[in-house]
């Protein structure tokens, strides 16, 4: 099952986007996201994922948008808003070709070469309408047993 | 590495709240313990549509989900568990209720239920859930949104 856990990170009012290497979506433009670990919590996943795929260090501050898709495996994706800490932005050796600033427009214009359109511009629309909910939108219980 | 996404509700009626007996251990030994019906959310199904067909499962009601009352993750060093509890109105009610999975179904006012913690198969998660219900600690249903098919 999916539970996949990133963040929208933005400066200056552009979005940074990570381009995949992986075979089945190579060269695709993402959100820095992916799954969250065994025994992981999902603030501690978004922070972890970020970290990997950019170098950046952030906070979570919000959230953006929880979705989750009919596919071949049941899932559900969360993505937290963020403010920079450190922004020494490396791309992912093996995992990720370029990390790259676009402002909404652009994003937007990327179309087809997003990853998932649909998730990649609802989740960085409500970021830009600042429709972004508080974490404590719902009491997020996280627990390790 | 094996994750888990589980959807259950919080159906309240006349300030009771509808809970489901285990009639079998699962993992954590819950046989006999009471919770809200809910469970694994299956191939091809959204966690509202899973937590709708589980719940018709355990209770044989139908219901509508109207608030999100909880979003909760429990890990162990095998995995990890997303549990997404909603509240829901019963549209179709059933009585005497049984499956293989449950033994019976009761309704219980929340004072009850905080009587009867270690009874309770997750009391966090249930009282929790419960407890931002009654406060009003609760999100829009459309916090979460749903895709249509990839293909």
């Amino acid at each position: 099952m999916a539970i996949i856990v990133g963040g929208v990170v933005e400066k200056d009012g552009k979005y940074l986007l990570v381009q995949e290497s992986k075979q089945k979506c190579y060269g695709k433009w993402n959100l820095p996201a992916g799954h969250l670990d065994a025994n992981e919590i999902i603030s501690e996943g978004a922070i972890r994922e970020i970290k990997e795929e950019t170098n950046c260090d952030v906070e979570l501050t919000g959230i953006c948008s929880i979705t989750s898709q009919r596919r071949d495996e049941p899932s559900v994706y969360f993505v937290f808003a963020t403010k920079l800490l450190t922004c020494d932005v490396k791309p992912q050796e093996g995992e990720i070709l370029e990390a790259k600033w676009f402002t909404y427009e652009e994003a937007l214009a990327l179309g087809d070469q997003l990853r998932a359109p649909e998730w990649i511009i609802h989740t960085l629309t409500m970021h830009h309408d600042g429709k972004i909910m508080p974490l404590d939108t719902i009491n997020v219980i996280e627990r390790k047993l | 590495m094996q994750n888990h996404i589980i959807g259950g509700a919080i159906i309240e009626r006349d300030g009771k709240y509808l809970m489901v007996q285990e009639a079998e251990n699962h993992v954590d030994n819950c046989k006999g313990k009471w919770g809200a019906p809910g469970g694994h959310v299956d191939l091809g199904e959204t966690i509202i549509e899973g937590a709708i067909r589980e719940v018709k499962e355990e209770t044989g009601c139908d219901v509508e989900l109207t608030k999100i009352c909880q979003i909760g993750t429990m890990g162990d060093p095998a995995s990890t568990f997303l549990v997404v509890v909603f509240a829901a109105k019963i549209v179709n009610d059933v009585e005497n209720f049984t499956s293989p999975e449950i033994s019976t179904t009761r309704w219980f006012t929340y004072e009850e239920l905080c009587t009867m913690q270690s009874e309770l198969r997750s009391p966090e998660l249930v009282l929790g859930s419960i407890h931002n219900l009654r406060s009003g600690i609760t999100a829009p249903l459309d916090l979460i949104k749903i895709y249509p098919p990839i293909n």
